[in-house]
């Protein structure tokens, strides 16, 4: 308990502070441009560290990681576009409520969900720190082989038209995935001879080319703004504005709650990354609300649930990090450089000596988390503007960033080939049905799978499949594959058997269903 | 209002496309401009042009064949700065990361000997490669311009505290298979455990592809494995906290920190020829990360890079930086960097044939 305070009190002086905010400016500005920021770019800010010392140090590049996240999730919600490739979750029923004309009203709700969730994420710590060990020795790779598996199978379920469409989008994304030389036995795959296909394809240029290029493709077939025939009058009404998000957090507060939690779960689990954290939540949400099937077309607890995950997982995510050295995601593998350079070692020993400033850290990023909301708030009715304006003007500039954005992840031209091509695909994806959030989850969690997979099979034999936690998560995707087909099913058998017309068995599902 | 937009529109594009003539102009003037002094403090003036190569003004690329927040990013980015004040040039550093540091060596290797890109890579790694003829490697060992060396942290083999070993002659003596975490198939991790087991002649069999030495460490602490191979830095603090017990040292002295830890070459005992095949792995691992540019780079350029960048590297300022990154630092010029890899390559017939069984 006295690190938790130790930890805030080291945060309250000027000078921390000040390079807090520092931090957070340049993290928008890092996030806020589509495939142009993430961790790339924050690894430039590396050198700095040296200079300063270690609670200033971890203010600055801690400010700006929990910055970076939320500039994707503005994207996400004007453009369908995530900047970081985890909002894809945010822009589900963030970008309907911006075609609603709503999009100050999403932006509020996503700035002040992963405000809260940042905070929850501190205390999510504090309550998992003690159990790190036990959580590092249970979850294993075969476990995080199965979790990897069900977040890939569900997503691309849960957002195509049927279940079919699902599987398969989310095994055509693993499918790209295994493109390039294989991490593990150094053998090339799918690169026919080039050597530009070595590093695989890129995820940022796939990440614009499905949601940016071919949502621009969209709107210009459209012809209209993003908020369509919405008139920019219309988002200063009761029920457009930022502050009508703000308050629909406060309302569903249980719900932000929760979705926390699963957040901060499921970022303790290493590999696991923000998307099927903000996932898992979603789907929560949608489980608990009184009309699922508002979620997808513009539902503000459908951003609710994605974002209160969003930044609540790094706080999870700091569990293996800092107890074990085990990045809990991409970008922790970041910061344990930058633990390395201001002087502490991950591992049991810094949880032992510097306890304090683990708690530092997850203080400056909840710290972080609000300080961005609160600036994105106050941006948020500027920004909301973007999506009134013309297509003729939004959708050239948009596939401008996205193209740059595409390039200069690999510097090579084949980013942008990727990137068009890739939109295209996207374009008539959606049409048909498939799901593109599905193919590029399966696409960023496909090395995560196939690696755990191969540990799991050398270390244990085929029987991993039987490991008790393991079977529990894969019958779980099982029964999220399957299990609306086996209960219409079953349902069908009770309703002949039972002779009962169709309003009957509503009634009797109905009251079963509590 | 709807002249208005569009005028202004155009005056938008307009000034966009004067910026971006502006900006592509003033590129070309800055490497037009004569470069006024050299690098590493040569204090040739106007004259000295023509002769000394420079690279001032230029960008200069620094490539890390693994990931950002990794030891040898955190040596690259360390010295980055230094070795621009040192050049008076941009030294920009680069993460290539994939197939265990093949990707990354393969690119310095490839590109223009022009002294505009470099590399930090892992020695051993990449004599592994080409001992074993790696698919994807697309280097040669013996070709690359060594610029010098910047760290030499020798590996540890450990195990887990629970496990069954307390010291070496445990792991020399088991019976059944020891199970080793390890990173990539055909990471120098992969082949050092090799050799070293095929050596001393203990049964073992390894689990490859975990990410890092934190994930082998767990590894250790789940019971999931017996033993892991990793530099010394890496294995310190598992080790001291008490989670860990260090087996065998790969280096032809004991370590500062575990004096009671033997060493490949004291286990290898009276074996001459195991003494033998022990001395030139611990040979290799003594240039275990190395600064390099492609072959065919010209000699006084290399020298020039050479230059900079053992100034930079023995920069108090950059010492003490390390020092606080708890990153060790064993730094040799160009020469006796070159002089190392000579008697290092000497002893790689040993090994070559313990790898070719695989």
């Amino acid at each position: 308990m006295n690190a938790l305070i130790e930890g805030l009190a080291l945060l309250i002086s000027l000078e921390a502070l000040t390079y807090l905010l520092l931090g957070v400016v340049l993290g928008i500005v890092i996030g806020f441009l589509p495939g142009l920021g993430g961790l790339a770019t924050l690894a430039l800010l590396i050198p700095f560290l040296f200079e300063l010392e270690p609670v200033t140090g971890l203010s600055f590049i801690l400010g700006a990681y929990g910055a970076v996240s939320f500039g994707g999730s503005i994207t996400a919600i004007l453009a369908n576009t995530p900047g970081t490739g985890e909002q894809v979750v945010t822009a589900f029923d963030g970008y309907p409520m911006a075609q609603q004309g709503k999009a100050a009203r999403a932006l509020g709700v996503s700035a002040t969900a992963s405000a809260l969730g940042g905070v929850f994420g501190v205390v999510a710590l504090f309550v998992a720190i003690p159990f790190a060990r036990q959580l590092i020795i249970h979850l294993r790779p075969p476990e995080i082989f199965a979790l990897g598996l069900l977040g890939v199978l569900t997503m691309g379920v849960m957002d195509a038209s049927t279940v079919t469409k699902g599987i398969i989008s989310g095994g055509l994304g693993l499918m790209l995935s295994f493109v390039g030389v294989d991490s593990v036995t150094g053998v090339p795959r799918f690169t026919f001879g080039t050597l530009s296909l070595y590093d695989g394809l890129g995820v940022t240029a796939l990440t614009m080319g499905l949601f940016a290029i071919s949502e621009m493709m969209a709107l210009y077939a459209r012809g209209t703004s993003i908020a369509g025939s919405i008139k920019y009058q219309r988002s200063k009404e009761p029920g457009y504005r930022v502050i009508d998000g703000v308050r629909d957090v406060v309302r569903n507060w249980k719900l932000t709650l929760q979705g926390s939690s699963i957040g901060a779960a499921a970022g303790v689990v290493p590999g696991i990354g923000g998307t099927v954290a903000m996932f898992f939540s979603y789907g929560w949400a949608k489980r608990q609300a009184a009309d699922p099937s508002m979620f997808g077309k513009g539902a503000p607890e459908g951003v609710l649930g994605a974002e209160s995950a969003n930044n609540a997982k790094e706080g999870g995510s700091l569990v293996p990090t800092v107890s074990f050295g085990i990045p809990g995601s991409s970008g922790m593998a970041l910061m344990i450089g930058a633990f390395l350079i201001l002087g502490f070692t991950p591992g049991p020993q810094m949880i032992e000596e510097n306890l304090d400033i683990v708690f530092l850290v997850a203080w400056v990023l909840a710290a972080s988390n609000v300080l961005s909301s609160i600036i994105g708030l106050g941006m948020a009715p500027m920004l909301a503007r973007a999506t009134f304006v013309r297509h003729t003007i939004v959708a050239p500039l948009l596939i401008g960033i996205a193209l740059v954005g595409s390039f200069i992840e690999s510097r090579l031209v084949l980013g942008m080939v990727l990137a068009v091509v890739a939109g295209a695909l996207g374009y008539v994806f959606r049409g048909l049905g498939y799901s593109n959030a599905g193919l590029i989850l399966g696409f960023v969690l496909g090395p995560v799978v196939e690696r755990n997979m191969n540990i799991a099979i050398q270390a244990y034999g085929s029987g991993f499949l039987l490991r008790p936690i393991t079977l529990v998560i894969l019958l779980l995707a099982l029964s999220v594959l399957f299990g609306p087909q086996l209960r219409s099913r079953l349902v069908g058998r009770l309703q002949r058997r039972l002779a009962l017309d169709d309003d009957e068995t509503d009634r009797l599902m109905d009251s079963s269903r509590d | 209002m709807r002249r208005q937009p569009n005028t202004l529109i155009r005056l938008f594009a307009v000034l966009s496309v004067l910026a971006l003539i502006l900006a592509a102009c003033g590129g070309d003037d800055a490497t037009d401009e004569p470069a006024e002094t050299t690098a590493a403090g040569e204090d040739s003036e106007g004259d000295g042009d023509d002769e000394m190569p420079s690279l001032a003004g230029e960008t200069v690329r620094l490539i890390v064949p693994y990931d950002p927040g990794g030891g040898f990013d955190t040596y690259a980015r360390g010295v980055a700065p230094y070795l621009a004040e040192q050049l008076e040039a941009e030294v920009v550093v680069e993460n290539r990361p994939g197939a265990g540091g093949l990707l990354g060596a393969n690119e310095v290797f490839q590109a223009d000997p022009d002294g505009l890109t470099i590399g930090i890579i892992n020695y051993p790694g990449a004599v592994f490669g080409t001992l074993t003829g790696q698919e994807g490697a697309t280097f040669d060992n013996s070709q690359w311009t060594v610029l010098g060396r910047i760290a030499a942290v020798s590996p540890m083999i450990y195990s887990g505290a629970d496990g069954a070993f307390a010291s070496a002659d445990d792991l020399i003596g088991a019976e059944e298979e020891v199970v080793f975490s390890l990173g990539g198939v055909g990471s120098d991790a992969y082949y050092g455990t090799i050799i070293i087991g095929e050596t001393l002649g203990f049964p073992y069999r390894l689990v490859t592809g975990y990410d890092g030495t934190g994930e082998q460490n767990a590894a250790l602490l789940a019971g999931e494995a017996d033993a892991t191979f990793s530099s010394i830095d890496s294995a310190q603090a598992f080790i001291d906290s008490g989670d860990g017990v260090p087996l065998l040292y790969v280096s032809d002295e004991r370590a500062e920190g575990f004096p009671d830890t033997q060493t490949v070459i004291e286990a290898a005992g009276d074996d001459a020829d195991a003494v033998r095949i022990m001395e030139s792995l611990a040979a290799v691992y003594s240039l275990e990360r190395i600064i390099v540019a492609p072959p065919d780079v010209d000699p006084a350029l290399a020298e020039v890079l050479g230059d900079a960048l053992f100034a930079a590297m023995t920069d108090p300022d950059f010492e003490a930086d390390m020092e606080e990154a708890g990153r060790s630092l064993n730094v040799l010029g160009l020469e006796d960097a070159r002089a190392l890899i000579e008697s290092a390559s000497a002893g790689l017939e040993d090994l070559q044939p313990l790898l070719e069984e695989e």
